[in-house]
């Protein structure tokens, strides 16, 4: 049985001008243990899918779909069942280290919260567990580092500060939010090896947004690529990577070349591809990329493509691609 | 962080000094002859002269202020020339009514402008939001004076839950105290709480929106937890620091109120003494005042490191 299992999860701002759809009718699942990356340019909505998996979003925000995890649609706990569910079942890591920790506490503390919350762990239980945390995450000295503040900390100590602290209670899912972009190339991949080693010691999933194909290839699993808040392809990192079949898809990857001809795991943004992301006001009866597509057609304006089959472990959204026999 | 302490405290000390210098001159700069103006129409070239020499009047100015510096250094503030008591012991007598008025204000003010200020930052708009910004358009539109006469029409004469009058010092039992303190306490402390309210709002609304904020929720925790072991911590600078600036505001308007309530504070010491031009204790009361001034400074810099732990000096 699939461990999250997002079923045409929709994500709606209110605003003067209508409804923002940021993501739009979205499904996908995540099996216990696997890696599965979320790809796509800026704006396509990444952030806000697992803002909205983990219902950050705010009061105003409207979800339609469900989030199946554990048995139970998130969209619909109340908010004291979420918050046992936040930071205890789900954990998440987000892009900013320099700003995502409290400037005012002590890292020890920190991480010592969540265990306190969830497991109900005395002060000085808590502590021990934390240290044990630093430790686990390659914080050099966590004895002495454990009573210091995140800005006593490089970026990459502090990300793995986060990551200890997504960690602590051991989840069953970890969500990272673009967690290397804000760092040193050096530290990236240290932190990316990070992640893997330590999702594979608890047999969590992980939901990992990227900007990089080359974390693509190193990291996931599965891959979801995403456009306009909607999924235009999926399949194995192997397939998309080696046999893209959505125009997006490949643009996407004709814009990172190193990556092909291997070696550099450092891609470039993906912002190659002509033309834009269409607003959210604007409403998309057919395929939204058709507007920046080559291969357009007109009946591609009218319709929404279907979700086709092309290999086993490989769906593209679009009406251009053959199906497999 | 001792060190820092140190050397700010010294620093204090010069700051005293120009104030004393300043203190000092008022008996030159003000208008009139001080001794012509004490002594009266009907007083005799003598009782001019007696006035003179008791003001030192007589004396090289350089040498008096350094032996008025002297005796000041050694706790002695000299004597009133209206009553002829000594100053520190008029003062002695009459502080506790202000300090305790000045305290209980405060934290009036502390309290309800804190927690004002997180409510009303919680929802921007809400209930609470609209609520604070009608008692700070309320707060900043009426003076003390004003809010004292309101105040006093209202509980005293027309409910008659609280006395106008009748004063009665800590030492009396907190009972009677905040029985006739409250109202006095109130008039004063309004306008420092919408002060901080507004200043509050502002801040926990600023630190509500960070990065660290969304990943404590992240972390599952309550809202309650968030506003005060998360936000209210990262909100606490401009916070005391708008305490700190409002006590001078409390010093300027705790004149005006005891006059009002008819508190026996330094209020209306201060202001007999103006009347008479009783120079000793005017100039008591104002490098008293200044160094309190100059202690909460002292305590609010202090406290910063305290506080924010990427300050260090
Ligand atoms: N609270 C909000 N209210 C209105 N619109 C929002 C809100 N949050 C995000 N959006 C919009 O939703 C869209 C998707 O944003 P999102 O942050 O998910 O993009 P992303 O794929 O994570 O991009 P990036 O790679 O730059 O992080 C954007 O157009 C953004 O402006
Ligand atoms: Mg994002």
């Amino acid at each position: 049985m699939a461990l999250i299992e997002v079923d045409a999860l929709s994500t709606l701002f209110p605003s003067g001008e209508g409804d923002l759809r940021a993501v739009d009718g979205l499904s996908f699942a995540v099996q216990p243990g696997e890696t599965v990356a979320i790809v796509g340019e800026s704006g396509s909505g990444k952030s806000v899918t697992v803002m909205s998996i983990m219902r950050l979003l705010g009061a105003a925000t409207r979800h339609e779909g469900a989030v199946r995890f554990e048995g139970r649609d998130l969209l619909a706990l109340s908010e004291a069942e979420m918050r046992k569910v936040r930071g205890n079942r789900i954990g998440m890591i987000f892009q900013e280290p320099m700003t995502a920790l409290n400037p005012v506490q002590t890292i020890g503390s920190q991480i010592a919260e969540s265990l306190r919350l969830h497991r109900g762990l005395s002060r000085r239980d808590s502590r021990a567990r934390a240290l044990e945390m630093l430790s686990l995450v390659g914080i050099p000295a966590p004895e002495r580092r454990i009573d210091e503040y995140p800005h006593q900390l490089s970026g990459g100590m502090r990300q793995r500060v986060m990551i200890a602290m997504a960690l602590a209670c051991d989840p069953a899912l970890l969500i990272a939010d673009e967690p290397t972009t804000a760092l040193d190339v050096t530290v990236q991949a240290q932190i990316l090896d990070l992640i893997r080693e330590q999702a594979r010691k608890l047999g969590a999933g992980v939901i990992l947004i990227t900007h990089d194909l080359g974390v693509v290839a190193e990291l996931a699993d599965r891959v979801i690529v995403v456009y306009a808040g909607r999924k235009v392809e999926e399949g194995t990192a192997a397939e998309i990577l080696d046999r893209p079949r959505h125009p997006y898809t490949r643009g996407l990857l004709e814009a990172t070349p190193r990556l092909r001809g291997g070696g550099g795991h450092r891609a470039g943004r993906m912002t190659e591809i002509p033309g834009n992301v269409p607003g959210l006001a604007e409403i998309l009866a057919g395929c939204a990329f058709e507007p920046r597509c080559a291969h357009a057609q007109p009946c591609c304006r009218i319709e929404r493509p279907p979700e086709v089959p092309v290999a086993q472990d490989h769906l593209v959204v679009c009406r251009r691609a053959e199906p497999v026999s | 962080m001792i060190g820092y302490a140190l050397r700010r405290t010294l620093l204090a000390i010069p700051v005293m000094g120009v104030v004393a210098v300043i203190v000092f001159s008022l008996l030159y700069f003000a208008p009139g002859d001080p001794a012509l103006v004490i002594a009266g129409d009907t007083a005799s070239a003598e009782d001019i002269a007696r006035i003179r020499h008791s003001l030192h009047l007589d004396q090289d100015p350089a040498v008096r202020f350094a032996s008025w510096v002297w005796q000041l250094l050694h706790g002695d503030f000299g004597t009133s020339i209206y009553s002829g008591e000594p100053v520190l012991h008029l003062i002695g007598q009459r502080a506790g009514a202000t300090v305790g008025l000045m305290l209980l204000a405060t934290l009036f003010a502390v309290t309800i402008g804190i927690t004002l200020g997180i409510l009303a930052a919680r929802r921007k708009g809400g209930a609470w939001d609209r609520l604070l910004a009608g008692y700070g358009t309320l707060g900043f539109s009426l003076p003390p004076f004003v809010m004292a006469y309101i105040l006093a029409f209202v509980f005293a004469s027309t409910l008659h839950w609280l006395p106008v009058q009748g004063f009665q010092p800590i030492s009396a039992g907190p009972g009677p105290f905040l029985r006739t303190a409250i109202l006095p306490a109130l008039s004063l402390g309004i306008v420092f709480s919408a002060l901080i309210a507004n200043v509050t709002r502002a801040a926990m609304i600023e630190a509500m929106g960070q990065d660290y904020v969304r990943t404590a929720i992240a972390k599952g925790v309550g809202e309650r937890t968030i506003l005060f072991r998360h936000a209210l911590k990262n909100a606490a600078i401009p916070i005391v620091t708008v305490i700190g600036s409002g006590v001078p505001v409390l010093i300027g308007g705790t004149v005006v109120v005891e006059g009002i309530f008819v508190v026996p504070g330094i209020g209306g010491l201060m202001v007999d003494a103006i009347l008479h031009r009783d120079y000793p204790v005017i100039q008591a009361v104002v490098l008293l005042s200044s160094l309190v001034y100059v202690l909460t400074n002292l305590i609010i810099d202090l406290s910063y490191t305290l506080l924010d732990p990427r300050i260090r000096y």
